[in-house]
């Protein structure tokens, strides 16, 4: 009817005193231990590690192979257009001029909001190379508006002063020069970033000084344009056609687009990495279509084809960005609901330490007062009873032994080295626990079964809590077998390495089974169906095995009995999280 | 002795059994002890136990659930329950007819002892 394996017994077995009792010290080593161990460390070498700090940022996560295929096929597609389009780069396309405002605008939006991405990013990060970055984009945003303003015949009709012939060009020849410039300045400053990383200034101001610079800048730079047409290099020699000077500027363009690709694609390590080369080529193809395969003509099919497929790539780039960054918000998001559940477990776990000390103290000075009370009356009779008050105080002896023993288990459990974290043997931590159980299974007859896999990896993790779930669990399988006469009585220890990389121990008992309705409860605290224990056992042996990122449930056995079993990352694990949440 | 009121002790903890059983000795009454509820149901004692006193939680049949199978099985003893974590809940759960007492751990000798009294009625005082 009744499992007991559902506690371990705490009391009156030496083997497994305090088997339960203190395990949840795990809780108190993740907020301590963290602190003592960083307290002392400089300021510098916490700036080091900055970028392990924020490992959700664009900036910083390194691209998945998927990205790096979706960015190969970015390419293709767009090399392919352009070999479509080549044959026909120089046919014109007349009166095509009111198309232009529509694209000055897409492409404007489209690069303000990469911007104002990169500066959320930045905000976050402080890394000065987004920030670079950021401007780089808000510059060649803000400049597509002077560019389409002065454009030849767009805007004749809203009767604005006719621009002078060179100024659209040397708008133009701007965005093509300043932007590659600062993708380059992010590429070198950005492994540079944890040095400088420390900048003065709230990131705020930094932000509105830096847009307003930007905003300055271009609106400086296309006053001085629009009002010193005369000074411009020559570009254009009509509305339509570039001039020889013009050469220079698409091929300085092409220069700094490879040089910006080889530099970071020598320093690539993160998705905003792999999409600004994306970016680069995207530009070294429109350049191409723009400038050589339409010879610079003016609103040919090569010239519109370069502008649309630059456009359609920037969109295309920015939308991975965006949907990066809402992955990467859900990914922190979960990862902050994890902690926050941790933290929750760890406060129930303390509460529930100090409930079972309670209890486990409570429970011999409850009898001390009760022998002592018999001792009292045995010595207050008017023929006092020597024998019986003798005897009632080597009780009061016997469990004053037992409380003592409690506490020494307690300081056992908190020790310094319970919550230190190692290279763990499993196979070696059963061992010695079944070695420790050797008089209790004689006494009950119990066949030991150890099946261990000797090529079991190493786990990290405490070599005594994790004991003590091992006691614990061996513990209850003893006793849930002691009811178990008309069987042999079968204790199976199994450690497996999974294919998962994690680790896999079992404990199974021949005894009398789970009842299914306590099945889910058993691991709850208080749950018990012992008067000795409190139903800690079980809980305390899934915190600690949660705590070094592991599992722990429990099955029906075949054809009796229960099987509890726990899996552990093992060292060799490369998704292994145990060390993460102590480190 | 024979005469003397028989108080039988269920209690799985056998630190805790001892000591009811020395202070009940102490007040003046024998005493048996059993280990379980199942213990005692298959006792010779069982007949002649004059007040129960049985530990709320015990594994196997419970304090409350022995004195309620006695109770159905038309062999009523009356009953003083034990506990280490006094609640109102079961408190209230427990006292049922035949329930004398509800005592928290560590005992009171002097409740006990007007529990005990209680359920064996006046007339087999034990001698203090």
């Amino acid at each position: 009817m009744r499992h007991p394996a559902s506690t371990a017994r705490l009391e009156s077995k030496d083997c497994f005193a305090f088997a339960c009792v203190g395990l949840t010290s795990s809780p108190s080593k993740l907020e301590f231990g963290w602190n003592d161990r960083d307290a002392g460390e400089n300021d510098v070498k916490s700036m080091s590690d900055a970028k392990s700090d924020l490992p959700f940022l664009l900036s910083t996560s390194p691209p998945s192979r998927s990205q790096g295929r979706l960015a190969v096929c970015v390419l293709l597609v767009l090399v392919s257009a352009l070999l479509v389009t080549a044959p026909f780069a120089r046919v014109p396309l007349t009166n095509t001029e009111v198309l232009l405002p529509a694209y000055a605008a897409a492409a404007f939006v489209n690069e303000v909001i990469t911007s104002a991405l990169l500066l959320a990013l930045y905000s976050v990060q402080r890394s000065q190379a987004v920030l670079v970055l950021s401007i780089g984009y808000l510059f060649s945003g803000l400049m597509v508006v002077p560019w389409a303003l002065t454009f030849p015949g767009v805007f004749a009709s809203l009767g604005l002063p006719d621009a002078g012939l060179q100024s659209t060009a040397s708008i133009a020849a701007l965005r093509r020069l300043g932007f590659p410039l600062f993708v380059l300045a992010y590429a070198l400053l950005k492994d540079a970033d944890p040095s400088i990383r420390n900048s003065h200034g709230s990131v705020r101001g930094i932000i509105l000084g830096s847009i307003a610079g930007v905003i300055t800048i271009a609106f400086g730079l296309t006053w001085l344009i629009v009002t010193r047409d005369d000074a411009l290099p020559r570009f254009m020699s009509d509305a339509r056609n570039v001039s020889e000077l013009w050469r220079y500027v698409p091929a300085t363009a092409v220069f700094l687009y490879l040089t910006g690709l080889v530099v970071l694609w020598t320093r690539e390590r993160s998705v905003l990495d792999l999409w600004l080369m994306v970016v680069l080529c995207t530009l070294l193809i429109e350049i191409i279509l723009l400038s050589y395969l339409s010879a610079g003509l003016r609103l040919s099919v090569g010239w519109w084809a370069g502008r649309l497929y630059g456009f359609t790539s920037a969109s295309v780039v920015l939308l991975v960005l965006l949907s990066e960054t809402a992955t990467l918000y859900a990914r922190l998001a979960r990862a902050v609901s994890a902690e926050r559940r941790a933290r929750e477990a760890r406060l129930t776990s303390m509460e529930a330490l100090s409930a079972s000390i309670a209890h486990e103290v409570n429970q011999p000075l409850a009898s001390m007062v009760t022998n002592a009370d018999a001792g009292l009356r045995w010595l207050g009779r008017q023929s006092p009873n020597l024998n019986e008050a003798q005897a009632a105080l080597s009780r009061i002896v016997g469990d004053g032994h037992r409380a003592g023993k409690v506490i020494e288990g307690i300081r056992t459990m908190f020790e310094k080295g319970a919550q230190e974290r190692v290279s763990v043997n499993m196979n070696r931590l059963i061992d010695e626990a079944l070695r420790r159980c050797q008089g209790e299974v004689q006494v009950d007859h119990v066949y030991i079964q150890a099946e261990l896999d000797e090529q079991l990896p190493l786990v990290t993790g405490s070599p005594v809590q994790l004991q003590q779930v091992i006691s614990n669990l061996v513990a209850n399988a003893i006793d849930a077998m002691t009811a178990v006469t008309d069987r042999e009585r079968v204790l199976r220890v199994k450690s497996a390495l999974q294919e998962s990389g994690s680790i896999l121990v079992s404990v199974e008992d021949s005894g009398t089974g789970l009842d299914p309705k306590l099945k889910e409860r058993i691991f709850e605290p208080f749950f018990t169906t012992r008067s000795d224990g409190m139903g800690m056992g079980l809980m305390f042996c899934q915190s600690v095995i949660e705590a070094h990122g592991g599992r722990l449930w429990v099955t029906d056995n075949e054809p009796h009995g229960a099987v509890f079993r726990f899996t552990l990352p093992s060292d060799d694990d490369p998704t292994s999280t145990a060390g993460a949440t102590v480190r | 002795m024979s005469d003397q009121p028989l108080i039988s002790i269920v209690d799985d903890d056998e630190s805790a059994r001892e000591a009811i059983a020395g202070l009940v000795r102490s007040l003046g009454f024998v005493v048996a002890e059993f280990e379980s509820a199942a213990d005692f149901l298959k006792s010779d004692h069982l007949s002649r136990t004059a007040c129960l006193i049985a530990d709320v939680r015990m594994p196997g049949m419970t304090g409350p659930e022995l004195h309620n199978y006695l109770t159905a099985a038309g062999t009523p003893i009356p009953a003083v329950l034990i506990t280490a974590y006094p609640d109102e809940a079961a408190h209230a759960r427990a006292l049922k007819p035949g329930v004398r007492c509800y005592l928290a751990k560590p005992l009171d000798p002097d409740e006990l002892l007007a529990c005990i009294r209680s359920a064996i009625g006046d007339g087999n005082k034990g001698f203090q």
